[in-house]
């Protein structure tokens, strides 16, 4: 460790840095497409989980279960290396023309958050207690209008907390993807160090990065939380 | 026994006590009363130190509690505090309840300190739930569990928070019979309460409070028969009142 | 679509135990030793960091309270590389992977698990404390006593929650080249070419009958746990 010689020039500038950068570039990316998808998927999971028609509760059930209970990486392996043999020809086809390892990646990413997502979402609905929808009905609004004015919109403020979570988890979650060559941040870090032997300064650079995206989410998740949340408090 | 000397307590810009002078002798029975938020609880925990105070000086059994050092633990083993809610311990059987602390802090060994402890339990009429957890117990029964727990350290003075505030009525008798019997035993008291009998009956001295000052320091009799002050005359009618 | 489960019977024992008893523990037996040591180690980290983090000498709250959000900031992969880079230079030796990943396992769920403790401890009444002090017992004794045993209960589901992420955790250590059920699965996968919807469907299963009981188990131990609370 003494020995050792920081040489923090070659992230902030360079070959190196360019590396990382597009690192960054793609961990981004995949996050977002990652966040869409896991939350519309999340909210069909959670819509069926509270259906009035048995079978499809049940599906969603296990749904959830089986895919919150194993291993993100199965998952991202599943679909890398396993899917074609379940897959349609015409997917696999169509997966093979596009840049099938961020498909993949992304694809086991959804499925995987969207389990979580559909849980928090279905939770913030059943907090909102019974007596508010037999509030809004007894004033004369539909099942439907009780909805949309009075149940969901105190259903969102309270799930937005815990998808933020979820969202932050899958930004994190998302450095999986380098195991089948997605070039993500962690990927890029990985690569500096084994070109350049500065693996300190390549595995800060990706620590503070994801530290930023963190904390800057965590900031406004505070902020919301004080001023949407709990507004009465100062 | 107790010395309070212009004693002033904030919460931040809430002045809660202000230039309070009160001196409770060895043996004697004190009641406090007054209107809700006027300092009352704060007033009792500043004497074990819950709550430390801002200014002033405040000495118990000739400590000091502004001093550093003075052993907070120690102090706080000479004086026992029951609370509104009894704050039993919930995982521990009645028995542990009183013997945790003469057990941890006085190391007496555990045969005797079951032994007193079961006196204790006897006095309060309770020895035959010794093994019971305090959610089995009702609220008047868990209230003086609380009173033999604090008892077990046996402490030189008894500070009791709104002891019955929290029970149903037909539970409140039975505490305050513990109480009134613990006070023939010459045990020096501070009582918060609103129950005017027991206060009758019981204390040597009532104490109103208003908005963190004493206003009025009387014998029961006098109290009750000829307060001086209007808000005492006030709380009184209230408190009197068939609306109460 | 035609799958061939043959490749699983055949590999069976590899799939489950490694090379054991002739060479190194591997596949699943060797998840669940990496699972329960680095468990046993983040209960102890978690209890301590969650304590520190609720000191009331702000300069050791401080400093624990950044650790901990620092590296619940971080993907566990990275963690991983940290440890995988750092250990060497602190103990001045190599480090074999598979405590390289323990450590990594241990210090990323000892953070979560501090949460758990904080959320334990700070659950249970303040009266709790009052009575405890109020009889004159000291700030570790009340922690000890009164305090630590009434919160335990509120974390416990939560615990083993933490196991079962704990479990899925492991599959990571593939990536250092530990050969637990991950690594082993893609080895067969690289060995028979063939096969790699049906291995990665029998490995996926194996993480989730394991993960499953545990969830279940928790959820049971939530509900007892509440019921015996109500009487
Ligand atoms: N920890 C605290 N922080 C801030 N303000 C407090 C705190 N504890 C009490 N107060 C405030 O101090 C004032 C006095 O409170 P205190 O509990 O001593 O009143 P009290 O006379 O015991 O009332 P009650 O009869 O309702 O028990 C109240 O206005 C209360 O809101
Ligand atoms: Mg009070």
């Amino acid at each position: 460790m003494l020995k050792y010689h920081f040489d923090w020039s070659i992230i902030t500038s360079g070959k190196y840095f360019e590396w990382l950068v597009s690192g960054l570039k793609i961990t981004l990316e995949l996050s977002a497409v990652g966040i869409v998808g896991a939350f519309v998927l999340g909210l069909v999971i959670a819509v069926l989980k509270m259906s009035n028609f048995k079978p499809l509760r049940w599906l969603a059930s296990v749904y959830l279960e089986f895919f919150r209970n194993t291993p993100l990486l199965i998952q991202i392996f599943f679909w890398y290396f396993g899917s074609y043999k379940i897959l349609p020809t015409a997917v696999n086809e169509w997966l093979n023309n596009t840049n099938f390892e961020f498909a993949a990646a992304a694809i086991a990413l959804i499925i995987y958050t969207s389990a979580f997502i559909a849980e928090d979402i279905r939770s913030g609905i059943l907090s909102i207690p019974k007596e508010q929808m037999e509030a809004a009905r007894s004033a004369g609004f539909s099942f439907l209008r009780s909805m949309q004015y009075i149940i969901l919109p105190q259903a969102v403020r309270i799930t937005i907390p815990p998808l933020v979570n979820q969202f932050l988890n899958l930004a994190k979650n998302s450095s999986l993807a380098m195991t089948i060559g997605v070039m993500e941040l962690t990927y890029q870090a990985r690569q500096v160090e084994s070109y350049s032997f500065k693996g300190f300064e390549a595995f800060t650079a990706a620590t503070v990065v994801y530290l930023a995206l963190s904390v800057s989410i965590t900031f406004l998740m505070d902020l919301y939380n004080k001023k949407v949340l709990n507004p009465q408090r100062s | 026994m107790i010395q309070f000397q212009n004693v002033h307590k904030w919460f931040k810009t809430l002045h809660v006590l202000n230039d309070v002078n009160l001196h409770v002798k060895q043996g004697e029975v004190v009641v406090v009363c007054g209107p809700s938020g006027s300092g009352k609880s704060t007033l009792i925990r500043t004497i074990n130190k819950l709550e430390p105070i801002n200014e002033g000086h405040l000495t118990v059994d000739g400590m000091d509690l502004l001093s550093k050092k003075t052993d907070l633990n120690r102090l706080r083993a000479e004086v026992g505090f029951v609370f509104q809610q009894f704050n039993l311990y919930p995982h521990l059987s009645v028995l542990s309840n009183i013997t945790l602390a003469p057990t941890k802090i006085r190391k007496t060994p555990k045969k005797e300190a079951e032994e007193q402890a079961m006196q204790l339990l006897e006095r309060v009429g309770l020895a035959m739930k010794r093994d019971a957890y305090p959610t089995q117990l009702s609220g008047g029964q868990q209230q003086r569990v609380a009173i033999a727990r604090a008892l077990a350290m046996k402490p030189r003075i008894m500070l009791f928070d709104e002891p019955t505030s929290a029970l149903d009525p037909e539970m409140i008798g039975e505490v305050l019979q513990v109480m009134q019997d613990l006070a023939k035993t010459g045990m020096t008291m501070v009582v918060v309460t609103h129950e005017m009998g027991f206060a009758r009956e019981v204390a040597d001295r009532v104490v109103f409070m208003d908005h963190g000052v004493i206003l009025e320091e009387a014998q029961p009799e006098e109290f009750f028969l000829n307060p001086q002050h209007d808000r005492a005359k006030q709380f009184l009618k209230q408190l009197l009142s068939p609306m109460h | 679509m035609d799958l061939d489960f043959q490749v699983i019977l055949d590999n069976f024992t590899y799939f489950m135990i490694g090379r054991y008893p002739n060479g190194p523990l591997g596949g699943l037996g060797l998840t669940m030793y990496l699972a329960v040591v680095s468990c046993i180690l983040s209960f102890f980290g978690g209890l301590i960091l969650g304590l520190l983090s609720l000191s009331r000498y702000a300069v050791i709250r401080y400093p624990v309270n950044l650790f901990i959000n620092t590296i619940r900031g971080l993907p566990l992969l990275m963690v991983i590389f940290w440890m995988y880079f750092l250990l060497p230079a602190l103990m001045g030796k190599t480090v074999p992977e598979s405590q390289t990943v323990i450590m990594g396992l241990t210090v990323f769920t000892s953070a979560y698990m501090s949460q758990i403790v904080r959320a334990g401890i700070m659950g249970v009444p303040k009266g709790q404390t009052e009575a405890a002090i109020s009889t004159g017992l000291k700030g570790w004794q009340t922690m000890l006593y009164i305090i630590l045993p009434q919160g335990m209960r509120n974390m416990i589901p939560s615990f083993v929650n933490q196991f079962v992420s704990l479990i899925k955790d492991t599959s990571l250590a593939f990536i250092v080249g530990v050969s637990e059920l991950t690594h082993v699965g893609t080895q067969v996968n690289n060995r028979t070419m063939s096969y790699p919807t049906e291995i990665f469907i029998f490995i996926a299963a194996v993480y989730f009958v394991l993960c499953f009981a545990f969830t279940s188990f928790s959820r049971w131990l939530e509900q007892r746990l509440a019921w015996r609370k109500s009487i």
